[in-house]
């Protein structure tokens, strides 16, 4: 059970290929949306990883960019809008 | 035990689905309008599916809350980062996202 | 770059003012949330650890008072308008569908969906604190199923403008 947590979090983390390409390739709004879409997904890599490894201390980095992850997308927003 | 541990690997199943199909979703659209429908089964679709596996495996536990406040804060918060993207996209193109 | 027009978060004429006892009650509001957070994720009652998460509560607890005072933020909630989000998980399956399907033809037949900007006749308000978290609520529910995502309310027109991965209505 452990190993399908911890297989689930790589296959997440390869999912996350065209996302990449998407912030290399296209343009700046396109990529925002890109990090966005990441950022959601690292969250998750992160709880699979703590629940696949059994070590309840590594929940608390997956709860804290949860929280961020709204903050820093803000960032981004505001700056695509007004300066970029 | 083995019933539990089945349900958790569906769920798991379907949230790595979820996740590949939407990232395909981001990569196919045509452009960061369209892409960004394509955030919210990432952001709080496959959440949901991997907080319900942890349930399903651990039972009430100090992870499971922890699990669930991660989720509760994507799920609140996701909505509303959507909604500032799609706005501050047509108001970089257009000068006004009322246009 | 053309006028940006009116962009989030922009000074605004602060009609409403909070006297120093308010605001104090709400950097104590944050400061119970924050170090109520602090407590679970540490998970230790030890002195020092709740000295140092009080510490670091209450600056965060100032950072978000000073900015929600600076946005002349004020929320005021009937519960009667949370009625409506029992219906969204059905309205998110129901998107689900839909936007996996136009992934789909884009896959099989590369057919791009037919998106659109779209608006629906809603009811602005006025900009009482209950006006304003009624907005945002709306704004929000609006947004979490993936088909569509709100832009804003219109306060001239009276509509709200959303973005539909699959259109279901004229603009």
């Amino acid at each position: 059970m452990v190993l399908a947590f911890t297989a689930t979090a790589i296959a997440m983390l390869i999912s996350l290929i065209p996302a990449g390409i998407v912030i290399a390739r296209d343009d700046l709004p396109a990529a925002v949306v890109g990090y966005q879409f990441i950022t959601a997904v690292v969250v998750m890599v992160l709880v699979l990883l703590a629940q696949g490894f059994q070590r309840s201390g590594l929940f608390e980095l997956p709860v804290l960019l949860a929280l961020l992850m709204f903050g820093s997308g803000l960032v981004f927003v505001r700056a695509l809008e007004r300066w970029l | 035990m083995i019933a539990r541990d089945i349900c958790a690997d569906v769920l798991l199943g379907l949230a790595v689905l979820t996740v590949a199909s939407a990232s395909l979703g981001v990569l196919l659209m045509r452009d960061a309008y369209d892409k960004l429908h394509f955030v919210t089964p990432a952001a709080l679709v496959a959440p949901v599916l991997v907080a319900l596996a942890v349930l399903v495996q651990m039972g009430l536990y100090e992870n499971t809350g922890e699990t669930c406040l991660a989720l509760l804060a994507m799920v609140i918060a996701g909505p509303y980062l959507s909604h500032a993207t799609m706005r501050a996209i047509r108001v970089r193109e257009k000068g006004d996202w009322r246009q | 770059m053309p006028d940006p027009g009116p962009l989030a978060g922009e000074p605004r004429d602060r009609k409403y003012h909070q006297s120093g006892p308010a605001r104090a009650g709400t950097w104590l509001v944050w400061w119970v949330l924050l170090m109520s957070l602090w407590i679970m994720l540490d998970d230790s009652l030890a002195t020092d650890e709740l000295l140092a998460g009080a510490g670091a509560a209450a600056i965060a607890a100032l950072v978000a008072e000073v900015a929600s005072y600076q946005a002349a933020t004020r929320f005021r909630m009937r519960i009667r308008w949370l009625v409506p989000a029992l219906r969204l998980p059905e309205q998110v399956v129901r998107d689900m569908v839909t936007v996996y399907a136009a992934l789909w033809r884009r896959l099989t037949r590369g057919e791009q969906p037919d998106s659109a900007f779209v608006t629906e006749p809603v009811r602005f308000g006025d900009d009482t604190a209950a006006g304003v978290t009624r907005r945002v609520l709306l704004i929000g529910g609006r947004s979490v199923a993936p088909n569509a995502f709100a832009l804003g309310i219109d306060r001239g027109t009276e509509t709200m403008v959303l973005h539909q991965l699959v259109a279901e209505g004229d603009d």
